[in-house]
């Protein structure tokens, strides 16, 4: 048993997503994170275990090496996509409550920012480290935000923007939440914020890239 | 100098350059390292090539006013704050080219669906493709005003964007009103955020006096941007 959750874990770690998978070049022909979450399923693990020894654990590494800058972007996306194929069989275990996510991820790119590839980076990092991700995508009005708080009232959030501009979007945004939502914790992130507009806004933390995010969120 | 009239480029997929050598480089690997990602990057590039529509444009026009103090220009009685770093390079200019170059929104809508689907490497790598054909772009039609200048005996200065060297972005309001009533392929949102995305654009001082600098980055403060000490242009 410990044998397949080792070598699902290594898959993860690597990004060995399944048996067709080029990639990495040394595992050709190997099982992948699809086919042997499959089999560990088939022997009777559970999926708990699965999940937090063999999947959870390879992602924590993950974001471990990625702070050390040992991998990079690449890499980690490639970790993410074996991590998709294997979460997906646990899909099932998901819906009839056997296992449960770390929490909810409200994440949106800001009013009148269209930019939309360094949210979703972020958000593939939030989902692999297990936690349920609800992307409302980019451009998102404020009400949209409180609208989607109100459904989800645990829930952390994460903005996203890439402009000086939409930066002012984004602080209008951040005390609209607080002010109704003061407990949410809100995470914010993009190229032209930093620390001291965090402080300033009164956001909750600000994430130069999608692991400290994570790290954050697993404090 | 054709003044105030909007000169357009359209170019072919395949005069735009992006190097998978760049690409690897922005990804923080070297090509060697990983044939995996040498694959990626050269189908995305490929992928990329079939589909984008690269075209700029720019206009000429009598610069009226300098003035490094308070780092403006005018322009067609437009006052631009481009900032003091800016104003000073275009010291000597004597006419500015406004210009917005893309390559179409095939790029951000193709990455996204990748992404969307679970290829995300490839998603990833299109999209920063996306982003160096764009600058390709950009740097072609600076080329091109170049050309323009040169006929004309005139030099050129660097391209400046709003954005970059303390020029607000708001003021690319200002900057696209130049475009007058010309129909052009990128529209300006309240944010000042251009679409399609995948866009660039900026100003050219041309005058006998002025020089172009080889792009430092020592002048700039990002010490995160990705292309820090990765780029230097070539013109
Ligand atoms: C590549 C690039 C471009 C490309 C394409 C941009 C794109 N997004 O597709 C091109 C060349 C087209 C371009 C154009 C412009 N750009 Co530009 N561009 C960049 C550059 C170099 C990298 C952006 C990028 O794609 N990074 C890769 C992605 C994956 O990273 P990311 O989106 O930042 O997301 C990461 C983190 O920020 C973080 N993150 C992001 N959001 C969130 C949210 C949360 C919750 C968390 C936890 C984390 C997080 O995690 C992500 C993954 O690591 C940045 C500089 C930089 N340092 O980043 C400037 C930058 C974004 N651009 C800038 C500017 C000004 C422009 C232009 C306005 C210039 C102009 N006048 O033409 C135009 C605007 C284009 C438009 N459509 O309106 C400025 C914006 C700041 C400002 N002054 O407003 C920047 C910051 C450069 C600068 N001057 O400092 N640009």
């Amino acid at each position: 048993m410990e044998d397949i959750l080792v070598k699902l874990g290594y898959c993860v770690e690597f990004g060995k997503v399944d048996k067709n998978a080029p990639y990495p070049p040394d595992m050709k022909g190997q099982d992948g994170a699809d086919e042997l979450t499959k089999q560990a399923i088939e022997q009777g693990i559970s999926a708990a275990v699965i999940l937090e020894d063999a999947l959870v654990a390879a992602m924590n590494r993950v974001g471990q090496k990625f702070t050390e800058k040992k991998i990079f972007i690449p890499q980690m996306l490639m970790s993410a996509k074996a991590m998709n194929a294997a979460v997906a069989h646990l899909k099932p275990f998901f819906n009839s409550g056997e296992i449960t996510r770390k929490g909810k991820f409200i994440i949106a790119t800001v009013k009148g920012d269209l930019h939309d590839i360094g949210k979703n980076l972020v958000k593939m990092a939030i989902e692999g480290a297990g936690w349920e991700v609800i992307d409302l995508g980019v451009d998102v009005p404020t009400e949209k935000v409180l609208e989607t708080i109100q459904a989800n009232p645990d829930a952390k959030i994460g903005l996203s923007a890439l402009l000086t501009t939409t930066m002012g979007n984004m602080q209008v945004t951040v005390e609209s939440i607080k002010s109704k939502y003061p407990s949410n914790a809100i995470i914010i992130g993009g190229a032209p914020v930093n620390e001291e507009f965090k402080t300033k806004i009164g956001a909750d933390f600000y994430a130069p890239d999608p692991q400290s995010a994570v790290s954050y969120l697993n404090r | 100098m054709d003044i105030n009239k909007l000169i357009e480029i359209q170019l072919s997929q395949n005069d735009i350059e992006v190097h998978a050598k760049n690409v690897a480089a922005l990804m923080e690997y070297t090509l060697e390292s990983d044939q995996h990602m040498d694959y990626v990057i050269h189908s995305m590039i490929n992928k990329a090539y079939q589909s984008i529509m690269p075209i700029g444009g720019f206009i000429i026009n009598q610069i009226e006013h300098i003035d490094i103090k308070s780092g403006s220009i005018k322009v067609n009685n437009i006052l631009f704050n481009v900032g003091k770093i800016i104003a000073s390079q275009l010291k000597h200019a004597e006419y500015a080219a406004v210009f917005y170059a893309t390559i179409g929104n095939y790029v951000e809508k193709e990455s996204k669906k990748m992404i969307e689907t679970g290829d995300l490497l490839e998603g990833y790598t299109l999209d920063l493709i996306g982003s160096e054909a764009a600058e390709f772009m950009a740097s072609s039609i600076h080329q091109t005003i170049k050309l323009e200048a040169n006929k004309n005996n005139l030099n050129i200065t660097n391209r400046f964007s709003p954005g970059y060297c303390n020029w607000d972005v708001n003021e690319q309001h200002n900057l696209f009103s130049l475009f007058n009533n010309n129909q052009i392929p990128v529209t300006l949102n309240n944010s000042a955020l251009m679409n399609p995305i995948k866009s660039v654009s900026g100003l050219v001082g041309i005058g006998k006096e002025v020089i172009f600098k080889p792009y430092s980055c020592a002048k700039c403060s990002d010490k995160k941007c990705i292309y820090r000490n990765k780029k230097s242009e070539k013109n």
